[in-house]
């Protein structure tokens, strides 16, 4: 038995459709989202999967915001109980961290929004 | 022997009857297969409409697969359930696009190439199914893995359909009968 010229084509199609469905289903999704970080009225937006370490300056001095493997944090602030700093890192659309007394605000904001919590059958 | 006199009609209802019984037991079959997720089938009870493609015309080509709807609706319990639903519309859409194929490009396509396609069209209707009745977005996730067992496992059905035909028997005589 010998394969015919649009066998192969079939084939081609089908193998297409995985790795199109593959790269749009897991690779699109991949990309986690972007970190809002407001302060004194102004907004900046950084992608969550490039590592960068910004200085945002607030009324009482610079909060130190740190995006690192996909995830945001605030590494020191110049407020007095550090709320912010203790809060864990956040990664997931609708996360936040603020520090109140410095009036910074960071967020993460979502591509895909719509997750699977749990499935049965 | 009786059957000789019979007319290629009632020949054609026997045979849809049969491939019929042969899509429940391979659907028995198909339901011992052990799964990580259900949906997911080998596909081996589409044998029977994959090798009866050149033999009946497209009305009972339908029927037969009415018949296995029905029997792998039986077999997996899933008769009266939204499961149903996705394997009848699943199960059409493979039918159709296997029927179309077979027509246009029968002569540069073998049973390997009609069995991918059609996997590739019962897979993706029952995803865009999937999208808009259950999961959401979340629904093309289980794309990829589908799709992939899906080329796998047609590829070799196809292949196993097209020794079958060129070799059996019963096909021969069947053929110059109907």
């Amino acid at each position: 038995m010998r394969l015919k010229a649009f066998d192969y084509l079939a084939i081609s199609l089908s193998l297409l459709a995985v790795g199109g469905f593959s790269i749009y289903a897991y690779a699109g999704r991949n990309k986690t989202g972007d970190v809002v970080i407001e302060a004194s009225g102004e907004q900046w937006i950084y992608p969550l999967n490039v590592d960068r370490t910004e200085s945002v300056r607030g009324p009482i001095g610079a909060t130190i915001v740190v995006i690192k493997d996909g995830k945001a944090f605030v590494q020191d602030s110049p407020c007095p109980d550090k709320l912010c700093v203790h809060m864990p890192a956040i990664s997931q659309p609708g996360q936040w961290i603020a520090c109140l007394p410095n009036r910074v605000f960071v967020r993460v904001r979502g591509t895909s929004d719509q997750k699977i919590d749990e499935l049965s059958y | 022997m009786t059957r000789k006199s019979t007319s290629s009609p009632t020949k054609r209802a026997d045979l849809v009857a049969f491939l019929g019984a042969i899509c429940l037991f391979l659907s028995a079959i198909e339901y011992m297969i052990p799964k990580p997720i259900p949906f997911l089938r080998v596909g081996i009870a589409n044998l029977p409409i994959l090798i009866s493609l050149d033999l009946l015309p497209i009305p009972l080509l339908l029927l037969v697969v009415v018949l296995k709807v029905i029997g792998q609706g039986l077999i997996g319990g899933t008769l009266f359930s939204y499961v149903f639903l996705f394997s009848a519309v699943g199960s059409f859409a493979s039918a159709f696009a296997m029927i179309l194929f077979r027509r246009i490009f029968g002569r540069h396509m073998s049973l390997v190439g009609v069995g991918v396609l059609g996997a590739l069209f019962s897979n993706m209707t029952q995803i865009v199914l999937a999208r808009f009745l259950i999961f959401g977005e979340g629904a093309w996730l289980i794309a990829p893995p589908f799709l992939a067992l899906g080329t796998v496992t047609a590829t070799a059905l196809g292949i196993f359909a097209e020794r079958f035909v060129a070799r059996s028997r019963w096909l021969a005589t069947l053929r110059a009968a109907l």
